[in-house]
């Protein structure tokens, strides 16, 4: 009776973590196919489709505050938001050099800089950006030989068990149904520049509920006290033309 | 060790071969390793309170002994009972009680400079819980409602089983030690049920109760600048953030018994669906309202005297009932509340009028139950704002700030994510428990015959559980009890 328990039970885990695979598969192709910013800019960059004279490269502070069009208009001439949310110089420059492979070289590139993209660390903030890119091959190609390209050492990096590698496929659903709510909703760094107190965003298991509450601007602040946060006056412009 | 952990994902299944196939076939051995299980899950949070667990457990089975041989003479028997009841008190008192009334007492004559009386010892996890077990033990017997066990082993299984540890049910002698007396045979229905029972209370703890505490937390950490409407929803979230946490733990403990072959008590049985205060209290903390009924309230006359004593009577047992819950005002003035609110059930008569489910037989409830049981909840989550306080200037200025006229009126709170979508999961919650309200735990699916169907809710409840659940997960409410 024990025996014949215990193989019931692990004959529904194994079809559990199946039918999430599976479900996993069906949010990130969803989620690929959508106008989610980081995929289309993965989607540019890989398949060497942007001609821009002029590149903004950097990471959330482009993706949010580098309005190409208004800068079009303003400058008469190509430009290109090349934002990689959430990251650090060394990664820029990775992308940067993927996106000199496959597309025209600008003639100038615009890196902006903020403490977190001088900061040191192997973490990739911001994972739910990927997952919707995770079954697609081009990506793969260029992204799993870099070593700790996702995870930045956490378990996915060092997979090794089948469990492990479906925890991840939890949090992948869970990042892919994000990506597909915010793709419909709000994006979480276009309330920054708008509202007087801030949401912030829960990015983790809980995914796809993104609403954890909401802290002051100063609080906000009080996070980038150990680095220096470039505000251009371009940026600033950008913002009040979109606003 | 909690059961929120990866860690107890990993010692479950392990624990679980092992009683099985390893020492199931002597029930000594099985015993023992009942022990050796139980003090390595308390002792993963710290080992050196396992000392506290050993002395109550080991007291209490020796004054079962020697209450036992006195049966003749039962001063002497009544005295050993005392001893024993005054030890486990007072480890109990100093550990979660002597630094309360040190400050009280410094508030009161030093002028509040309590520096050099106070202990500041740790509260060992769950020692209000394995005290009152270990108490009432040692209580039967002298009663002879039980007779003492010579096996040591089995009595400590008895007091450190370690699915109830921690946070109840707190269960009694007459129940939980036959069964480490018995062997143990593996019902293989019984398990499933356990298995349904622990995912419920998974869903609970990890998708409701930690969810809420968010919000609640927030809330509470700041209510001078909280609207009215806020605070409303705060104390609303608050009331389903404990009885999910809590009610959650108790069918996770339960549920894992059941894999064991142990048949603990019920501990909830759907409170929110209650249509007063005296029934919600035959719902609620089932283990704790029962033990306070027969090992305090009967023996000083309970019912059957004057109506002032069973006034003075019923006040005693909310009182100490709230101060069981901690070393806090608060929990005083929530005792105090809710003594407020049965006094008058009780007065009457009234307070036996709902013994059963409410609708049996029904699908809906009928317009005077619904809002029975809306006032009943009303009035409960009022007493859980006065409990989830701080201090009582805290619970104040919450119910000032919710008669704020010009903030109350703020009721888009109400419609805003963070509140809706918690909502919806109380709301799927209280579905599921309205409809299997009559047994033992939610996900008994006693009306779902089909297999499919069944298996259908299980992947989604685990699904939307590991996506809740995060390693670093508050601990339960009630472990700080």
């Amino acid at each position: 009776m024990v025996v014949r328990f215990l193989a019931r039970c692990f004959l529904a885990v194994v079809v559990f973590f199946l039918s999430l695979a599976a479900f996993d598969y069906v949010f990130s192709k969803v989620a690929e196919r959508s106008n989610y910013q980081p995929v289309e800019i993965w989607h540019d960059v890989l398949g060497g489709t942007v001609d821009a004279d002029v590149v903004a490269l950097g990471n959330s502070l482009v993706t949010v505050g580098f309005n190409t069009e208004y800068m079009d208009s303003v400058l008469g001439v190509r430009t290109y938001a090349l934002g990689f949310s959430g990251s650090q110089f060394d990664r820029q420059s990775y992308m940067y050099s993927l996106y000199r492979a496959k597309n025209r070289p600008p003639k100038v590139v615009v890196n902006f800089i903020d403490h977190n993209a001088m900061s040191l660390t192997t973490r990739v903030p911001n994972r739910d950006q990927f997952f919707p890119l995770f079954f697609n091959k081009d990506f793969r190609k260029v992204a799993f030989p870099v070593e700790h390209f996702f995870l930045g050492g956490e378990v996915y990096s060092d997979v090794a068990v089948a469990w492990l590698r479906n925890q991840q496929v939890l949090i992948r659903v869970s990042q892919a149904l994000q990506a597909w709510f915010q793709i419909y909703h709000i994006h979480p760094h276009s309330l920054h520049h708008r509202c007087a107190r801030l949401d912030v965003f829960r990015i983790g298991y809980r995914g796809f509920i993104p609403f954890m509450g909401q802290v002051s601007v100063r609080e906000c602040q009080r996070w980038d006290t150990n680095g220096v946060c470039v505000s251009s006056s371009i940026q600033e412009q950008s913002f009040r033309r979109r606003s | 060790m909690t059961f929120n952990s990866l860690i107890f994902a990993a010692f479950l299944p392990i624990v679980f071969c092992l009683y099985w196939f390893v020492f199931g076939r002597n029930l000594k051995w099985q015993n023992a390793f009942v022990v050796a299980a139980s003090y390595v899950f308390y002792g993963w949070w710290d080992w050196k309170f396992l000392i506290l667990i050993a002395i109550t457990s080991f007291c209490s089975w020796g004054s079962g002994l020697l209450i036992f041989n006195c049966r003749d003479d039962r001063r002497k028997a009544r005295w050993i009972s005392a001893a024993n009841i005054i030890l486990n008190l007072g480890i109990l008192g100093l550990f979660k009680y002597y630094d309360f009334f040190a400050q009280s007492f410094a508030d009161l004559f030093l002028g509040g400079k309590a520096d050099g009386i106070l202990l500041h010892l740790i509260l060992p996890v769950g020692i209000s819980f394995y005290t009152f077990q270990a108490l009432s033990y040692s209580i039967d017997v002298y009663r002879g409602k039980v007779e003492p066990t010579k096996d040591i082993v089995q009595f400590f299984a008895y007091v450190s089983f370690f699915p109830q540890l921690v946070a109840g049910p707190i269960e009694r002698s007459t129940n939980l030690l036959p069964q480490f007396g018995r062997e143990r045979v593996f019902d293989y229905s019984q398990a499933v049920d356990g298995l349904r029972q622990m995912l419920w209370g998974y869903f609970k703890k990890i998708v409701i109760a930690d969810w809420c505490g968010i919000y609640v937390d927030k809330v509470f950490g700041d209510i001078p600048d909280q609207s009215g409407a806020k605070l409303i929803a705060a104390g609303i979230l608050f009331a389903f953030q404990i009885y999910a946490d809590f009610s959650g733990y108790t069918d996770i403990a339960i549920g894992t018994a059941k894999l064991f072959g142990i048949k603990l008590m019920r501990n909830f049985a759907t409170p929110y669906f209650s249509r007063d205060i005296a029934e919600f209290w035959r719902r609620w903390h089932i283990s704790l309202t029962t033990w306070f009924r027969d090992y305090l309230y009967i023996p000083m006359g309970g019912s059957r005297c004057s109506k002032p004593r069973v006034a003075l009577n019923t006040m005693v047992i909310f009182l100490v009932s709230g101060f069981w819950h901690g070393a806090n005002w608060t929990f005083i003035a929530w005792g105090a509340f809710h003594a407020l609110l049965f006094l008058p059930l009780i007065l009457t008569g009234n307070n036996r009028k709902y013994k059963e489910i409410v609708a049996p037989g029904r699908i809906l409830p009928s317009f005077k139950e619904f809002w029975q049981i809306l006032l009943t909840f009303s009035l409960v989550t009022i007493g859980w704002v006065i409990f989830r306080a701080d201090s009582l200037s805290q619970a104040w200025s919450f119910f000032v700030g919710v008669c704020h006229w010009n903030s109350i009126g703020d009721i888009s709170v109400f419609f805003k994510d963070d509140f809706l979508i918690r909502a919806v999961w109380i709301a799927i919650m209280l579905f599921v428990e309205w409809i299997d309200r009559g047994e033992e735990h939610g996900l008994s699916m006693s009306g779902v015959r089909h297999r499919a169907i069944r298996y259908a809710i299980y992947f989604a409840v685990i699904l939307v559980t590991i996506l809740y659940f995060d390693d670093g997960s508050p601990k339960f409410i009630y472990f700080q009890f």
